[in-house]
Order: C-alpha cells, then sequence, then structure tokens
C-alpha cells in the first residue's frame, strides 16, 4: 500500500510537469462549457445563416440538446484525448528502464500496476464530473426549466463507460509495450463494439448502450432489461481487464 | 445578432476565452524556452499553436516538445 502511494505520488508529480493534467483540465473545461452554449447558440446561427424567403421550423432548444451535445463531446474529444494522452504511460518507463530499478529495490510490481490504474481512474473520476457539473450549472442557467430526469443514469453509465476503456488501455499497454499500439488496440475494440451493434443479440448485451442511449433517457424513457445487462457485461469486462493486466505485468520481463 | 444577444453569452464565452488563451499562453510560453528545437521549427509551432484553435497548443504540448 505504500509503495502504490508512493509510486501514485510519482506519478501525479509527473503528470504535472509534462502538462499531461492541464491539457485534460482544459479540455474537460472546455467541454462543460461549450456543450451549453452550442445547444443554445446553433439554432440562432442557423436562424441568422438562412436566406428570408426559406423558413425552417427549429424546435426551440431544451436542456436535453445541452446534454445531448454534452455527451458526444465527451466521446469524441475527452475520451479520445485521455486515451492519446494516456497511451505511452507503460511504454516510456519499458523503454527508458525506469521500472528495473524500483522493482530491484523491492517495489511490489503490484505496486506499480495499481498506482498506474489509480493515475487513469483518478483523471478520468476528476475531469469527467467537473465536465458534467460545469455543463449542469450552465444547463440550469441557459435552460431555467430544465429536469434532471434521467440524468444520473446517462452520466453515470458514460463514466462506467470511461472506465472500462481505460482498464483495456492500462491492459494493452502491458501487453505491448509500444507508444501507440495501446490507442490502436482501445480504438479496434471500439470498432468492433460498433460493427457488433448490427447483430441484435449483440447489440443487447454491449456496452456501448453506456455510451450511445444516454440522451433517450434523458427525454424521459424508461431504461429496460438491456441497459442492466450492458451494465453487467461492462463490468464483467472492466474486471477482466484488470485482473488480466495485473496478471500479466507480474509475470512481464522487464529489462 | 443584436447586441443584447451578445450580452446574454458573454458569462459563458468569457470564461472559455480565458481557456484557449491560457492553453495558448501556457504552450507559447514553453515553446520560447524550448531548447531542444532549432529556430524553423519553432516559427511552425508557434504558427500551429497560434492558428490551430484548441488543437495546435494541445498537439505541442504533446509531441513537440521533445522532453524526453
Amino acid at each position: 500500500m505504500r509503495g502504490t502511494l508512493a509510486f501514485l505520488k510519482k506519478e501525479l508529480i509527473e503528470h504535472t510537469r509534462n502538462y499531461k493534467l492541464f491539457i485534460f483540465f482544459i479540455v474537460f473545461a472546455i467541454i462543460g462549457i461549450l456543450s451549453p452554449l452550442s445547444a443554445k447558440f446553433l439554432p440562432e446561427l442557423l436562424e441568422s445563416l438562412m436566406d428570408e424567403n426559406i423558413t425552417i421550423i427549429l424546435q426551440e432548444p431544451t436542456h436535453v440538446d445541452s446534454w445531448v451535445q454534452f455527451f458526444s463531446n465527451v466521446n469524441q474529444m475527452g475520451l479520445v484525448v485521455m486515451i492519446l494522452v494516456f497511451s505511452p504511460l507503460m511504454a516510456r518507463e519499458y523503454e527508458k528502464g525506469t521500472l528495473v530499478h524500483m522493482v530491484t529495490k523491492g517495489l511490489p510490481r503490484l505496486s506499480i500496476y495499481s498506482a498506474k490504474l489509480a493515475m487513469l481512474y483518478l483523471s478520468w473520476t476528476l475531469f469527467y464530473w467537473m465536465s458534467a457539473l460545469i455543463t449542469l450549472g450552465y444547463t440550469y442557467y441557459y435552460f431555467p426549466d430544465s429536469s434532471t430526469e434521467g440524468l444520473l443514469l446517462a452520466t453515470v453509465s458514460m463514466y462506467i463507460f470511461g472506465l472500462m476503456l481505460l482498464a483495456l488501455l492500462l491492459l494493452s499497454a502491458v501487453i505491448l509495450e509500444t507508444t501507440f499500439a495501446p490507442l490502436l488496440a482501445v480504438g479496434g475494440f471500439v470498432g468492433l463494439l460498433f460493427l457488433g451493434e448490427l447483430v441484435p443479440v449483440i447489440q443487447e448485451w454491449s456496452p456501448l448502450q453506456l455510451n450511445s442511449r444516454n440522451a433517450q433517457w434523458l427525454t424521459g424513457l424508461e431504461p429496460g432489461r438491456e441497459i442492466i445487462q450492458s451494465f453487467a457485461v461492462t463490468g464483467i469486462l472492466t474486471v477482466f481487464f484488470i485482473a488480466a493486466g495485473a496478471a500479466l505485468f507480474r509475470k512481464k520481463a522487464i529489462n | 445578432m443584436a447586441l443584447p444577444d451578445i450580452m446574454a453569452y458573454l458569462p459563458i464565452i468569457i470564461p472559455l476565452l480565458i481557456l484557449q488563451v491560457t492553453l495558448m499562453i501556457t504552450a507559447l510560453l514553453h515553446l520560447v524556452k524550448n531548447e531542444r528545437l532549432d529556430r524553423n521549427n519553432k516559427i511552425v509551432w508557434a504558427l500551429v499553436i497560434i492558428f490551430v484553435n484548441l488543437i495546435g497548443p494541445i498537439l505541442y504540448l504533446i509531441f513537440g516538445r521533445k522532453e524526453d
């Protein structure tokens, strides 16, 4: 435990010095601010660009649009930036041989692994919820009659999906040893999930529901049985990725 | 857009601008002090940081620093 904390401290200092935490802060804060803004602003922008002879009927934007923007921004920017930035997290240690000293001095490998995992999860937890809170605040400010119905489920499911991807990132970083192969592995996994959407049986159990159906719950759709299946599959996969990564890292040749 | 409309957006636009400018200035300051890049590279990165909104400074801080 002491080893884990010490290593985690080293990770925190390292990621502060190389601007990674700073980048996350800026990106997730911008996502939080941009989502309500674009929901509110886009219809007006379209209107002002339109020719006077053409009328298009645009629905008045609601708080749901703000959250739709939030989830798509987290998917397309937040998660991508986080996985991109964290992709070299093991490769750099392997490359520079920095782990050798610590392992030979008696730091348990599991401590290193759990500190790396804690670093990933701390960043995701902190910045994701910061971003969600900013969106929540501005959504209330610009859409005062907004409700929070289904909001908890929608945000939590996105959060859990992120936890699963980060566990996979660490597992592939342990196995693959190169800088950007883990990024490709996670990308490939998400690609497979999208392919799986074509098959109804897989779709029903797919973790992808956690990051694609968030907006539906905000509009009052009751979550059905398939969401419990999706949570279960995602949870099992996450635990599997973490355990597999730990087991492999214990046997890994470090030189 | 009328002026009152713009006023309504200020509470959200100002923090957004502050964040973007903070990011840009951090990247530029780092670039000026970076001794691992030669002059030409620095000019290219400076242009990227200033003109590629949001992504430019992030790209520099992730890939352009050549620190480790």
